[in-house]
């Protein structure tokens, strides 16, 4: 009896969507914000710490770090957003066909599921973009290809909660078709978890982009990453502090912001669901 | 309906799915290793090594056969046991298992208990104060680990305990010629903070929650309402109904515990799994990939079904559906 | 009264607390030295080197049979005490020296050798060393024909005289056979009933049970480290240093923050140079450098289809847009030298007025215009984990820019590295030559050598490289090599970069520590350490 029922948008919501937008505007103008070519190599100036010239100091061949942040930001949240898209189309389309038909399709499919989820996430991502020297289309790819199993098992449940509403049963017998039920019935009430899970999909994918860079996977040099920048600064830690802190809270601070934004969406569409 | 028969029905029936999805992964490990460009033994340039020996290699190892042939020679091997010999190493992939594993289940243990061990007070006190400022702080902690890069907070930590402070080793498990506990101690404090980090933030939510459920079922608040003190409350309704989901949520995170420290163990150099699979993957070590493979993809699936056998057990509502 | 003692303990306690933050704690007895590696050797069985980490632990345990000298890097008497050459250069006698002792109290014998060299021939030999030894006679018809599984039998050109000496037959005249002779031989009373096969799998590979070399292995914990005793029968002295540890911590960074913090003696080769300034402020360490055998280049790949880098003067601009001065100044900080041609300083053959491309943006810009190189982007590939190599690829593609040509940089992890380059899919890629001891330049720049991967051909270099295995007079080697390099380097087949130096950094307390160019642990049973 208590329930609150009554949606209400949270504090965190608001600070995670205004981060988010924040985020994605710097990234979007990192052409106009940058004070430096993210690849002018200047080998003289080579580990200067943060000062007037380069607010977040040079890294080894003397690129500025600010401008290689900014534009690195245009990488992560593309990989992020992208791969979590691509993992959602995927995911909604085989875990709703799951929920709504059941019996063999359900059976296959969810196998199917199986085999993904037993590799372990990140270990399967680096296996394929060591293996298929990836190149940046092909990381989304890998990484939304391990991240719609959660999805479809998600939209799954949800399908086949809703499947034996009443509604729907009368707007199958008043003549809908399969995919009309589906589109037009089903998905828009299950439309809340997925966005949920969508916005949290996005810090497992920025996190798992930034580890292939670390390793020395994934988006090509010169191409700037937080997750290359990281690995080039991790042989500097002792003399240039400033190489590894910056991109690192670069990724903290976008991580933190859609875990906020996503914790706060979840608060919204539904006050008492499950984790 | 008989329960017991029901039961075994439904064991079985998983256990058959499972093979398949065992079958599948195997497969599918197979065919990236061999689709993918590279090979484990490849003549490096730079020493003037003798690039006609690769080819015997290959022969001696039996790589030069049709691809279906090595799968199946593969399969049945492992069927009576045998996971192969590292093609790196040219030792038993089992043996370097045993050497390897403890390190890494001395990580992702402690770390589990670490982390499971502050969750579970600081997740009951969340709940319990429920939109407070406390539940708040717990929260707001929560979000922030989980939202640190291992590798990243790894890397700090070197920089400040081992280099500024010099307080704590930045590598390995062990000082070589040193023995003891507060060496093995002094090791682990960074690693294991960095994963209990992660562990802590991911439990809390859940305990959390678990415990918020129980809060507001209606026995509780009567009891509440009754005037029962508090502990009573907690140690009477809210623990062991909790414990239910909660023990559930640690069989589903066993294969954690045997890869889930391959990041921290490269950044702490520390000689687990992780760190060797990693190597592997990298150098085409395609025996050990397949059975480290096969192993994780084992341990999955044991541990859905004990989680499943869980909640057939204990929550009625859910028996015998799919 | 409680007072007082509370603050008494407190102040000790600070007092204690301060003096375990100090500086270098000094731990170590004279007894240990703790010596970083970069990774888990794969094996410790001398026949199966292939890599260089493994080679460095292996050389600890398993000396070579011929020595280098360190200034010119000719061959030296280390386990073969003398060698004979006949005057036809095809038959050597070796005379093994007395005093050499396996770990178990057996003699190394003639027979050892025999055995070993039967091993390499064999036709189940998988490792890296048989290349060499085709030219001894009899060498190919037991690999081809020798049906056993073991290595037993004999090989023709192989003759055992007695105990310590023996008698090596050539099928022809192999100016250079010495150098390849350095080669550490296998205990043929432990290992003589084992498939040949099964040498590399063999449990000898992981405990070496018995062995010839300075220390013996006490311990192997996995990915963790190596422990190391000395070998009191060893033939050059007993090491000083009774326990060595070799840990591996794969990590230049953290191995020099545990240098720092005292838990690590010996860092070698790994020392980036980015960090020697601060090192050699440091009055408890010391640096050391020398040059390495081995230089870094970019190549160019000739066997492509219409590729524009068949054009010898879009090579040549190519490699004068590169300023190499300044590599070596600023992303060397000066610990190496600009290489000009394929001989190494270390060589006797080494010619140190050749003339090399010249650093000359302008005039490459004019030849590549000349050239009419259009619109073609080349593909330039190079491995991780090399920094240097990383940032030398990153300044190639923007200074090649700079004159029109445009040049995509592809990083590729190791395997992945070498899968392209044995495919032939690059235009352009960053590696390194290993120079050897021998100014025999053959493997890397004959027409018909298998490790020829750039598809380097030029008869008249092809004929001059086998006239210089014909002589043994050091002088003609050494014109003929020079008239060699100067061809190669006239075609512009790739542009050398620079030779680096291997830097090494040691506590102040390891003394006679003389790196030799060839091996790190040449003279490690001189080592000591001081208080």
């Amino acid at each position: 009896m208590r329930n609150k029922q009554h949606k209400q948008i949270g504090f965190k919501t608001v600070v995670g969507l205004i981060l988010v937008l924040a985020l994605v505007s710097a990234a979007l103008l990192a052409p106009v914000l940058a004070t430096h070519d993210p690849h002018l190599i200047d080998t003289e100036n080579w580990l200067q710490p943060p000062g007037a010239g380069h607010f977040f100091g040079t890294d080894r061949l003397g690129r500025d770090i600010f401008s290689r942040v900014l534009y690195g930001a245009r990488v992560s949240l593309a990989v992020g957003i992208l791969a979590v898209v691509l993992a959602v189309i995927i995911g909604t389309v085989l875990g709703g066909f799951a929920g709504y038909y059941g019996g063999l399709a359900d059976m296959a499919i969810m196998r199917f599921t199986d085999v993904v989820l037993a590799f372990p996430s990140l270990f399967l991502i680096i296996t394929l973009v060591a293996l298929f020297d990836a190149e940046l289309w092909l990381v989304i790819l890998i990484i939304g290809l391990t991240g719609w199993p959660r999805l479809a098992r998600l939209v799954r449940g949800e399908f086949m909660r809703l499947r034996n509403t009443d509604f729907l049963v009368s707007a199958r017998m008043l003549g809908s078709s399969h995919s009309r039920a589906m589109y037009y019935h089903l998905l828009p009430n299950a439309l809340g978890p997925i966005i949920v899970s969508a916005t949290l999909g996005v810090p497992a994918a920025i996190l798992a982009e930034a580890g292939l860079g670390y390793f020395g996977l994934g988006a090509q040099p010169p191409v700037p990453t937080w997750g290359n920048m990281l690995r080039d600064a991790q042989l500097y830690i002792r003399q240039a502090w400033w190489y590894a802190t910056f991109p690192g809270l670069c990724i903290f601070i976008t991580v933190m912001a859609f875990n906020l934004l996503g914790d706060g969406l979840r608060g919204y569409f539904n006050p008492r669901q499950k984790v | 309906m008989k329960a017991g028969s029901s039961m075994q029905k439904f064991v079985l029936r998983r256990l058959a799915e499972t093979c398949i999805v065992l079958l599948g992964v195997t497969l599918v490990t197979f065919l990236m290793m061999h689709l993918a460009p590279g090979q484990p033994l490849q003549a490096n340039p730079e020493l003037r090594l003798d690039p006609t020996a690769v080819e015997r290699w290959l022969q001696l190892r039996e790589l030069d056969k049709p691809l279906a042939a090595q799968y199946l020679a593969w399969l049945s091997r492992v069927c009576t046991g045998n996971l192969g010999i590292s093609l790196l190493h040219n030792r038993p992939v089992l043996d370097m298992i045993r050497e390897r594993l403890p390190a890494t289940l001395l990580l992702t243990g402690s770390s589990l208990m670490l982390g499971l061990g502050a969750a579970l007070p600081l997740g009951v006190i969340a709940a319990a104060k429920e939109g407070k400022p406390a539940d708040g702080i717990i929260d707001f902690i929560s979000l922030c680990f989980i939202s640190l890069p291992g590798f990243w907070l790894g890397m700090i930590l070197i920089m400040v305990f081992s280099y500024q402070l010099k307080l704590l080793p930045a590598a390995g498990m062990v000082t070589p010629g040193e023995s003891g506990m507060a060496d093995l101690f002094k090791h682990m404090a960074m690693p294991v903070s960095v994963l209990a980090a992660g562990t802590f933030a991911y439990y809390v939510r859940y305990v959390r929650f678990a415990v918020l459920e129980i809060l507001n079922q209606d026995f509780v608040r009567t009891a509440k309402a009754k005037g029962v003190p508090p502990a009573l409350i907690l140690c009477r309704h809210v623990l062991p109904n909790a414990s239910i989901p909660l023990v559930t949520l640690v069989a589903l995170s066993i294969p954690f515990l045997f890869t889930g420290a391959s990041v921290t163990e490269y950044v702490f150099s520390w000689p687990g799994m992780g760190r060797w699979i990693i190597t592997a993957t990298l150098s085409r070590d395609y025996t050990v990939i397949m059975a480290v493979n096969l192993i994780i993809a084992v341990l999955v699936s044991l541990a859905n079904l004990s989680a499943d056998l869980l909640y057939l057990v204990f929550d009625p509502r859910v028996r015998l559906r799919e | 009264m409680v007072r007082k003692s509370g603050l008494l303990l407190l102040i000790f306690f600070l007092l204690a607390l301060g003096a375990g933050c100090s500086k270098r704690p000094k731990t170590h007895l004279p007894d240990i030295l703790r010596v970083a590696s970069l990774s888990n050797p794969l094996t410790l069985n001398p026949l199966f080197i292939r890599d260089a980490s493994t080679a460095e632990a292996a050389s600890l345990l398993h000396p070579a049979l011929i020595g280098f000298d360190r200034d010119n890097l000719l061959p030296q008497p280390r386990i073969i005490s003398e060698w004979e050459v006949s005057n036809d250069g095809l038959i050597y006698l070796f005379t093994l020296r007395e005093d050499v002792f396996w770990s178990d109290g057996m003699p190394l014998t003639a027979e050892d050798i025999a055995f070993t060299l039967r091993v390499i021939c064999h036709r189940d030999y998988t490792g890296p060393l048989y290349m060499h030894m085709h030219k001894i006679s009899g060498a190919v018809e037991y690999r081809e024909r020798h049906d056993s599984p073991l290595a037993d039998g004999s090989i023709s050109g192989v003759r055992v005289i007695d105990g310590h000496s023996f008698e090596i037959s050539l099928t022809e005249k192999f100016a250079s056979f010495l150098t390849h002779m350095a080669i550490s031989p296998l205990p043929f009373h432990l290992l003589g009933s084992v498939n040949a096969a099964a040498l590399e799998s063999h449990e000898y590979s992981r405990t070496v049970t018995v062995g010839l070399g300075p220390y013996l292995l006490n311990e192997w914990v996995q990915d963790s480290y190596l422990h190391l005793t000395a070998n009191n029968k060893y033939f050059l002295g007993k090491p000083k240093i009774e326990n060595l540890y070799l840990c591996i911590v794969p990590n230049q960074e953290t191995q020099l923050i545990e240098l720092l913090a005292g838990r690590l003696d010996l860092l070698p080769t790994s020392v980036k140079v980015e960090d020697i300034a601060k090192l050699r402020d440091d009055p408890t360490l010391a640096v050391y450098s020398h040059l390495r055998l081995a230089y870094d280049y970019l190549g160019f790949n000739m066997k492509k289809e219409n590729s524009p880098l068949a054009d010898k003067r879009v090579r040549q601009a190519l490699a004068m847009t590169l300023d190499r001065e300044e590599i070596v100044a600023n992303l060397l900080l000066g610990f190496g030298q600009v290489a000009h041609g394929p001989l190494s300083p270390l060589q006797f053959a080494y010619n140190s007025e050749l003339e090399g491309m010249p650093f000359n943006p302008d005039w490459a810009q004019s030849k590549i215009l000349e050239a009419g190189f259009g619109e073609y982007e080349l593909k330039l590939i190079y491995n991780a984990g090399n920094l240097v190599r990383e940032n030398v690829a990153l300044l190639f593609k923007e200074r090649a820019a700079k004159i029109g040509v445009k040049i995509r940089i592809t990083l590729l992890e190791w395997e992945a590295f070498l899968d392209a380059l044995h495919k032939g899919d690059f235009d352009i890629i960053i590696l390194g030559h290993g120079t050897g001891v021998d100014p025999d330049l053959t493997y890397y720049w004959h027409s018909k050598s298998p490790g020829n991967s750039l598809g380097y051909s030029n008869t008249e270099v092809d004929l001059l490289l086998e006239e210089g295995l014909q002589t043994g007079d050091l002088e003609e080697r050494t014109q003929i090599y020079r008239h060699a390099e100067q061809l190669i380097v006239d075609d512009a087949p790739l542009i050398w970069l620079y030779y680096r130096e291997a830097v090494h950094a040691a506590t102040a307390n390891l003394k006679y520590f003389t790196p030799h160019p060839v091996s790190l642990f040449y003279n490690v049973h001189e080592w000591s350490l001081v208080q």
